[in-house]
């Protein structure tokens, strides 16, 4: 089959989204498929810009050589028309959902936004509800598709790894790994903070580049103003070899996002290493595949309470160890593998 | 300083177009400038194209996630409708349906009231799209001309589009006994007139044709020509070959053929054999490669007739070292039209 | 809210008057600032008043504007006088926002425009080719040809009054007619509402108050002396007619035109009215009420009108003074039995010599004027309106702004409804994010000039 996967990119950026959309063309490409992935990029403010991509998005053409069918993964790309479309919601736009009325949604709450923000809906539900077949990426977003489009969605595919092969089990050393891009809504800045109440001796490492001059820096200004410089370590950008390597050794993996959609490729990435997850109880996707105790350990978004869960871990290695090997069932349990994704999708 | 590249693709149907996309940003990544590419896909009917550079109008890449994005250089038509303050056109043709193609036939608009229409939006909104850019450059002289001639715009300067760096083509001085014609198989290219040339020439002298065909069968049309001349015998086709090899065939042989009909820029072969110090046989009509092959310099340029052509190819291979010099000046050539990438990325990044 | 005021803000000016009645009442609910001209704050004669207030002028324009979109809104008061409207007309440009129309005509304020600020009075016709097209280029013909001097009583001023293009970049238009309301809201796309006057200060509590004696009955006109107040008509008719001449006095309060004035006096040495008709000139408000306060009539006559809407109609009214008007436009909005309609120099006569007759119904009229003024003509109501009409704007605001946005594009493109059919699918898209009622009906209208 020709498949389109159609996605948006914030130039520069490169996240969970793209690289899942990599990984799906490849895997579609080694069962015989081909494929084209469309990018489109978006910038969502000022809050007009937002209808002008969605307006733009409506205008583009995807009919060249005839697909036979288009993925679409992200707002606004699966506004693009095309009548065989299937959705795999990885993101409606969060700011005029659940986060409208709130510090994050990126603007005011006004007569004027408001009308901005029902045209957003407006569309989602036409654009969603009109698909072949939807599928999301997690619970949470299936609910909130339900709540505030009325929609119900065909099934949740959970985002497997692209490289799950590289990802193992080897012997634990005293640190905690957190790889992922270093922005605000990571906040990594708590991970570090949470390291100022720390009395063992094992240390933070952190992967990742910063999403903002501003992030990295405000970061590197924690560390510095603490004295945390020989507990918390930069890795900046590292290969998925290195990553795995990296994980491999972490005694657990530390996840803090605020409020994500899905369980983050951390979480996975952590999972096939045999190691448990700490994660907040506000961090949203996580909390679908996390246990309290059972394959990870869920606390207040606090630093202090991040460092108890931390120096607990540390103090009780065994039970932290097995966790992890708990922790390495749960993907085959959820079918989170590439075969049923793409059996679903190609149906 | 963040480099955004950006240009159009037509999914599913050409890849080639994104070669040049593809070499820019390699090469910028690797001299350690910040730089992304923006690939927004185009379907090109005619009346349809509209809407879509209206879509693309509607973006912003001004800026991305908080970042200023501080240059956008555009590639292929019609993602010069971007906006930018800061945007540098690389400019390689328009839709040539609605400029140059119209009314010939290659032209697939109709030429009634409403296909003048749509040919009317696209030159007024490609005026107003390109004198928004800083600069204007463009691949050619061709390509030059036709943008001074449709749009009343006069590039800043011609970038010729360098080999990829890593290539395999290093200057030869080895002397071969063939002539290489390494290209795709089809009409435009007109490999059958190489063939027709082959009875006009000593010989001794062979002819190297490396290569597919779009069109099943069209090599074999070639190999029953050649049969039908008398000269299968000095004619190899090595069908589909990669760099490397071409690259070795390349520096083996004793000249190189250019043979295409009217083509906007001198085409990838010219330049691999530039960088072989081989000198290029081309034709009065070829088009592009008429701006950087001068007859008796680094290269001949005949009429496009067997005669005309076998005779070019005739003394080029009796005369070794008179080829050799030839050779050596078709490597200068690079040089001095600075067809490198420090030379495009001085320009488009200025 | 915070609101961004635009205004003319001098002593003399009846829309400072009207701003400041207005503001100093939303200022007790939203952050108001006023946007004046720096002029208008200094001097002999300056407006006193709590609301906060930034004066400007031509070379300042920068700052008014940076100051102005830390607003939530802005709101620009526009008229057609080009000394008072030219700031506000000119920060229009940089921001969209809320118009309140003050004058359907505008065509003084272009003249003043291009004459004054432009420098140049050939670019005329080019203004009133945009706003009326083929139809403004024969009036401009009609001019070059001294076939049209645009007097104020030309009729055809008002068939081409060329407010629209003084309207651009609005995204409301406020006016306070229902005659004004149909004139724009045909003209324009974005939402037009009608608000009804607020109070005119200095009324709020008076009572029906009864008329000092006099030995005549008293008559006043107020205001600009034009000669579409039909003055001279009120002079002949009482000119002509014995009981008239032998009973009213008739003040004129206000200044106007020279020629006219001197109109006025020889149709007054022509009848022999020096004692009964008097041209006291301008007076200072406390002076003019007064006068208000003792009239046994008002005459408030406009003929032809110019789709005004007269502010200073309400003080008569509020001072429950029966008045008189001629039946059109603005003044027939009014119900029968409050204000005395006449359409004919005939009907002005009869209707003179009926009121003079009958002090009875002069009171009468006079107490409904009243009663219907101060139920319909109040400050809070005229607010809580224009808030209202601030949120269906903002509401609109981001449709507007957008469409108009695409448009711009569609513009570079060069779409033509006759040959592409992608100005409706864009507006079909369009009108699909906005979804159901507040759908849009003409989606490329913000500049329908350009599409």
């Amino acid at each position: 089959m020709k498949i389109s996967i159609v996605n948006v990119q914030a130039p520069f950026i490169r996240g969970g989204a793209e690289y899942l959309a990599d990984s799906l063309a490849t895997k579609l490409l080694e069962r015989g498929h081909r494929v084209a992935i469309v990018k489109i990029p978006f910038k969502w403010y000022p809050e007009e810009a937002l209808l002008d991509h969605m307006l733009a998005c409506r205008l583009l053409r995807i009919r060249s050589g005839d697909p036979d069918l288009v993925i679409a993964l992200k707002f606004p790309a699966y506004l693009i028309p095309f009548k065989n479309r299937k959705v795999w919601l990885l993101h409606q736009f969060r700011q005029v959902y659940e986060l409208w009325g709130t510090p994050w949604a990126g603007m005011p709450d006004d007569p004027r936004t408001r009308r901005i923000r029902d045209m957003i809906r407006n569309a989602d539900t036409a654009a969603l509800g009109s698909a072949k077949k939807l599928y999301t990426n997690s619970k949470m977003v299936a609910d909130r598709l339900k709540r505030f489009n009325g929609i119900d969605a065909d099934g949740i595919l959970y985002p497997p790894l692209d490289r799950a092969e590289l990802f193992h089990k080897a012997e634990a050393k005293p640190y905690f790994f957190y790889p992922s891009r270093l922005n605000t809504v990571k906040r990594q800045h708590v991970a570090i903070e949470a390291m100022r109440f720390v009395k063992s001796p094992f240390q933070l490492v952190l992967a990742g580049k910063a999403d903002s001059d501003e992030y990295g820096e405000q970061l590197r200004a924690l560390v510095e103003t603490h004295g945390l410089a020989d507990r918390v370590r930069f890795l900046g950008w590292i290969s998925e070899e290195e990553k795995a390597r990296w994980m491999s050794e972490c005694l657990a993996a530390v996840y803090l996002p605020y409020d994500e959609d899905s369980y983050g490729y951390v979480t996975l990435e952590a999972f096939l290493s045999h190691k448990c997850v700490l994660t907040f109880s506000d961090s949203g996707g996580t909390n679908e595949l996390i246990a309290h105790e059972r394959n990870g350990l869920i606390v207040e978004p606090t630093p202090e309470a991040l460092a108890e869960a931390m120096e607990r871990a540390y103090a009780n290695p065994a039970r932290t160890l097995e966790m992890g090997d708990e922790a390495a069932k749960t993907p085959a349990e959820l079918g989170i593998d590439w075969q049923h994704i793409l059996d679903t999708l190609t149906a | 300083m963040r480099v955004l590249i950006a240009s159009t693709f037509v999914p599913f149907i050409e890849g080639g177009g994104t070669k040049i996309v593809d070499d820019l940003h390699r090469e910028m990544k690797a001299r350690g400038i910040d730089s992304d590419v923006v690939l927004l896909p185009l379907y090109s009917a005619w009346d349809e194209i509209a809407e879509q550079t209206l879509a693309f109008r509607l973006l912003d890449v001004t800026e991305s996630a908080g970042n200023r994005i501080d240059r956008l250089i555009t590639i292929r038509y019609p993602s010069y409708a971007l906006r930018h303050p800061s945007k540098v056109a690389w400019f390689i043709h328009h839709h040539r349906e609605a400029y140059d193609l119209w009314g010939t036939k290659w032209g697939g608009m109709p030429e009634n009231a409403v296909g003048r229409h749509y040919r009317n939006m696209m030159h007024r909104s490609d005026d107003i799209y390109l004198r928004e850019c800083q600069r204007i450059y463009t691949n050619s002289a061709v390509v030059a001309d036709r943008l001074q001639k449709f749009s009343g715009l006069t590039a800043d300067r011609v970038l010729y589009p360098p080999l990829a760096s890593g290539h395999p083509f290093r200057p030869s001085r080895e002397s071969g006994d063939y002539i290489f014609y390494p290209s795709r198989i089809t009409r435009i290219k007109r490999q059958d007139l190489a063939i027709r040339a082959m009875p006009h020439t000593p010989h001794k002298l062979r002819l190297v044709i490396a290569g597919t065909g779009d069109v099943e069968g069209s090599v074999d049309e070639l190999r029953v020509l050649a049969t039908e001349l008398g000269v299968l015998d000095r004619v190899e086709f090595t069908g589909w070959i990669s760099e490397e090899r071409k690259a070795e065939l390349m520096a083996g042989c004793v000249g190189c053929l250019y043979l295409a009909f009217d083509e906007d820029s001198y085409g990838y072969v010219t330049l691999e054999a530039f960088h072989s110090a081989k000198p290029v046989i081309t034709l009065t009509d070829s088009g592009g490669s008429l701006e950087v092959v001068r007859d008796g310099k680094n290269g001949f340029v005949c009429e496009p007739t067997p005669v005309a052509l076998g005779d070019a190819m005739s003394r080029l291979w009796a005369r070794p070292s008179v080829a050799r010099t030839m050779g050596e000046r078709a490597h200068k050539t690079i040089e001095e039209f600075r067809i490198d990438w420090d030379h495009v990325l001085e320009n488009l990044l200025s | 809210m915070k609101i961004a005021w635009f205004t003319p803000f001098g002593v003399r000016s009846a829309i400072g008057t009207y701003s400041q009645t207005i503001v100093e009442t939303l200022a007790l609910a939203d952050d108001v600032t006023l946007f004046v001209a720096r002029e208008d704050l200094s001097g002999s004669e300056v407006r006193r008043t709590n609301v906060p207030t930034f004066g400007f002028d031509a070379s300042t324009i920068a700052e008014a504007v940076e100051r102005a979109r830390q607003h939530d809104v802005v709101v620009y008061n526009m008229g057609d006088n080009l000394q008072f409207h030219l700031l506000p007309f000119l920060v229009k440009a940089q921001i969209p926002g809320i118009t309140i129309l003050h004058d359907i005509v505008m065509r003084d304020f272009y003249r003043g425009y291009v004459e004054f600020h432009l420098k140049n009075p050939r670019l005329f016709p080019r203004f009133q080719h945009a706003a009326h097209g083929t139809a403004g280029d024969d009036l401009w013909a009609e001019e070059v040809a001294g076939r049209f001097d645009d007097c104020p009583e030309d009729v055809r001023r008002l068939g081409l009054p060329m407010f629209e293009p003084s309207l651009d970049r609005s995204t409301g238009v406020v006016v306070h007619s229902k005659y004004a309301r149909k004139r724009v809201a045909d003209a324009v796309a974005v939402p037009v509402r009608h608000i009804d006057f607020p109070a005119s200060p200095g009324w709020a509590n008076e009572r029906p108050t009864d008329r000092p004696d006099s030995d005549r009955v008293e008559l006043l006109t107020y205001g600009v002396l034009g000669k579409n107040k039909q003055i001279h008509e009120v002079i002949r008719a009482i000119g002509r007619n014995e009981t008239l001449r032998e009973s009213v006095r008739y003040t004129l309060i206000g200044s106007g035109e020279a020629a006219y004035e001197r109109h006025l006096h020889r149709t007054i040495a022509q009848f022999d009215l020096a004692k009964t008709v008097l041209l006291r000139g301008w007076q200072p408000d406390e002076v003019l009420n007064e006068a208000i306060a003792g009239a046994d009539i008002v005459i408030n006559l406009r003929n032809p009108h110019c789709g005004e809407s007269s502010w200073s109609l309400l003080n008569s009214l509020l001072a429950g003074a029966p008045t008189v008007v001629w039946n059109h436009g603005y003044y027939a909005e009014f119900p029968d039995d409050v204000v005395c309609k006449v359409s004919s120099k005939r009907e002005l006569r009869d209707c003179l010599v009926r009121l003079i007759a009958d002090p009875g119904e002069r009171k009468a009229i006079g107490l409904r004027a009243q009663a219907h003024a101060r139920g319909r003509f109040t400050t809070t109501g005229y607010c809580e309106k224009l808030r209202e009409f601030i949120e269906v704007v903002r509401n609109q605001e981001a449709v507007w702004t957008f469409t108009d946005r695409v448009a711009g594009y569609l513009a570079e493109l060069g779409v033509s409804a006759d040959f592409d059919p992608i100005t409706a699918r864009v507006s079909a898209e369009i009108a699909a994010f906005v979804g159901d009622r507040d759908a849009l009906s003409a989606p490329t209208s913000g500049n329908r000039s350009r599409t």
